[in-house]
């Protein structure tokens, strides 16, 4: 006569059903524990040989190398669950309708923020707002994403610190993806002038800055944008680094050689709006011009 | 801004092929493999891997006696078909055939086109100095008032790169004198090299003045074996693959070369003949004593042998990567660069440390005050810089 408490996956009779977890006996803990070490180590392994190519092929080839290090992570995380519940719980129908209920009751309450944390992972990596190797500004830090793990989004930011953003987050802030997959993104430089100054030439001259720059990728464009305001006329000089590894470094070349270039061709930079002169009636005069 | 000058409504030299028809010859597949597995063994192994070949059992052979055993001429094949080439240009009354820019990769024998054009009595341009350039920028006065007047006689410009200075004040110089060239009526030869080049397209829009380069076509396995057959019959040698002891300009029934040496040599000099020239010399090994030579490599023959293998490739220093392609660049940019002007168009507080490193590796080499790209490291450095997303140029 068979045990009526023995059952196996798949038996929907009563008395399998009445059984949510297996019996501890009947647990196989070394399966577990060896599913479980085995997609950490293929976690890391992956994590580390993406990583590691992604920094020695072509750099053409490190974004997609990069972009493919959460997928392969989320991968292996929802094959060891899949391989680990079979073991734990008892599979029938009305058991996982139990245990649903019941997990949406607790972590509706206790762990409300884990699990927005955790399905705002998946979802981030489903839809890519970003990805490894993106430069995007995430509540209110700007840097480059290192990890999209499922809690959380590590950033390095440009002073060499790693920010932990929880996923939660992306819910309800906006993200600012500044290259979006792409192996280049766009620099900006502001110049403020005091208005009296030749514009074209100084335009003329910020552009020639760009255009002799090491850094510049030369198929994208070039902008430099003249925007008058209250108390200053105000240059954005706009190019493409060839590596945006390297944006800080090509602002800077353009920052240098920009200043040089505004004063060989008579402009004046300003460096606070112009103070009414109160007193004289006489027009306001600059800060910080001649 | 005159239009944009398509392609086809210009008729080349047919000697030539423009320069986005460029491919260079392809490496043999299994050398291929090769190279990939040599590629994982050392990003696994972080680092140096031992030579492929028993480098120790032979020596370098002796850079006199390389020069012997290397053809006189390193332009080579390149040299007949420029030549006539623009023979035929000099000769045709066609003025829509009046304007040719010629790619010259780094490595190009001083003087290619000057001495086409001395030889048919054509006017060369003398370039300036790049000092003479950036005072001329600073002061905002024109250097290209010494272009010869435009009577109809060809005008020869050997190197457009020795007029460049990758400086913003001297960009307007450059676009006046690019405008002036392309309003010549009178023949005209520029020589050029694919860095400069695809510089001037990307920020001046030469390719808009100017029609687009041509190259000849690239020199594959078998025109290396014509034209290294010379020297073996001439100095009674045997060349021979160190790696696997075949002939290496021997060739099968239909006449493709069997070794693949020369495939591999074609394909790591981008077809550019003076820079198989140079790495082949380079290739070059001898053994001092017979008993030197690896054991199933031996031959009976009675012919000196000289053996070739290509020696491991100078490893860049990962760390200071990024500032040594900045410098690369800009020496290929400008063709060849005194180490003061180097230093004037690149964003590096410090360059002297890193050019001098880069000349002690043999990467770059001094001609007189100035310096340019090794020819035996520039198939290695140009792949750098186009895995780092640099514009490089067909070849």
């Amino acid at each position: 006569m068979a045990d009526a408490s023995a059952t196996s996956p798949g038996d929907d009779s009563p008395s399998a059903a009445a059984k949510l977890l297996r019996d501890i006996d009947e647990i196989a803990f070394v399966e577990i524990v060896l599913i479980v070490l085995l997609a950490w180590a293929s976690v890391a392994l992956a994590k580390r040989l993406l990583t590691l190519l992604a920094e020695q092929v072509p750099y053409r080839f490190r974004m997609p190398l990069l972009g493919a290090v959460p997928i392969s992570k989320l991968c292996f995380v929802m094959a060891a669950v899949v391989a680990i519940i079979p073991l734990v719980f008892e599979v029938t129908l009305q058991n996982l309708l139990i245990i649903g209920g019941a997990i949406s009751v607790a972590l509706g309450f206790a762990f409300k923020d884990l699990v927005s944390s955790l399905s705002a992972g998946v979802l981030a990596v489903i839809e890519k707002p970003f990805r490894p190797g993106d430069w995007v500004e995430l509540s209110g830090h700007y840097g480059e994403v290192i990890d999209v793990g499922l809690r959380a989004t590590l950033l390095r930011t440009p002073d060499d610190t790693v920010i932990t953003v929880p996923n939660a987050t992306l819910w309800t802030d906006p993200i600012g993806n500044a290259n979006d997959g792409a192996t280049t993104l766009m620099c900006v430089v502001e110049f403020h002038l005091a208005p009296p100054h030749d514009a074209e030439q100084v335009r003329a001259a910020l552009d020639d800055v760009v255009r002799t720059s090491p850094y510049l990728d030369y198929d994208q464009p070039i902008l430099v944008i003249t925007e008058p305001t209250p108390f200053a006329t105000r240059y954005r000089v706009k190019g493409y680094p060839f590596d945006m590894r390297d944006q800080f470094v090509f602002a800077t070349d353009i920052a240098v050689r920009g200043k040089a270039a505004i004063a060989t061709a008579g402009g004046v930079e300003i460096s606070a709006p112009a103070v009414p002169d109160r007193g004289s009636g006489r027009a306001p005069t600059p800060s910080g011009s001649r | 801004m005159p239009a944009a000058r398509r392609d086809d409504d210009l008729e080349r030299p047919s000697d030539l092929l423009p320069a986005s028809r460029y491919e260079p010859p392809e490496r043999p597949a299994q050398s291929s493999l090769k190279r990939m597995l040599a590629y994982s063994r050392r990003m696994l192994t972080d680092g140096e891997t031992e030579p492929e070949v028993a480098f120790d059992r032979l020596d370098a052979t002796g850079t006199r006696r390389r020069a012997r055993l290397a053809p006189d001429d390193a332009a080579g094949p390149w040299r007949d078909t420029i030549t006539t080439a623009l023979d035929s240009v000099a000769a045709s009354d066609d003025a829509t055939r009046h304007h040719h820019v010629i790619l010259l990769p780094t490595g190009c024998p001083d003087g290619l086109l000057e001495s086409w054009g001395e030889r048919r009595d054509h006017r060369s341009l003398v370039p300036v100095s790049r000092r003479a350039l950036l005072e001329a920028a600073r002061v905002g006065t024109p250097v290209d008032s010494d272009l010869p007047p435009d009577d109809g006689s060809m005008l020869v410009i050997g190197d457009l790169a020795r007029w460049c200075v990758r400086q913003h004040t001297c960009l307007d110089g450059l676009r006046s004198f690019l405008t002036r060239l392309s309003h010549r009526r009178s023949p005209l030869v520029i020589g050029c090299n694919p860095f400069v080049w695809r510089w001037l397209d990307a920020v001046l829009g030469a390719g808009r003045l100017l029609p687009e380069p041509s190259l000849p076509a690239p020199c594959d396995a078998a025109a290396l074996a014509r034209w290294f057959a010379a020297v073996e019959s001439a100095r009674s040698v045997r060349f021979r693959n160190l790696r696997s002891g075949n002939d290496v300009l021997a060739t099968d029934d239909d006449g493709t070369v069997s070794d693949d040496f020369l495939h591999e040599l074609a394909a790591r000099s981008l077809g550019i003949p003076w820079i198989a020239w140079h790495l082949w010399q380079a290739a070059m090994r001898e053994a001092a004593e017979p008993d030197d030579v690896p054991e199933d490599t031996e031959t009976d023959s009675d012919e000196r042998t000289v053996w070739l293998s290509q020696p491991p490739a100078t490893a860049l220093e990962a760390a200071r990567r990024s500032e040594a392609r900045l410098v690369f660049h800009s020496v290929l940019l400008h063709g060849r660069i005194d180490r003061d002007m180097l230093a004037l168009t690149l964003p590096l507080t410090r360059t002297a440390p890193m050019v001098a490193m880069l000349v002690a590796d043999g990467l770059l080499v001094p001609i007189g005050d100035e310096l340019a790209c090794s020819p035996n490291a520039y198939p290695r450095v140009r792949a750098e810089l186009q895995d780092a997303g640099i514009a490089c140029g067909p070849c």
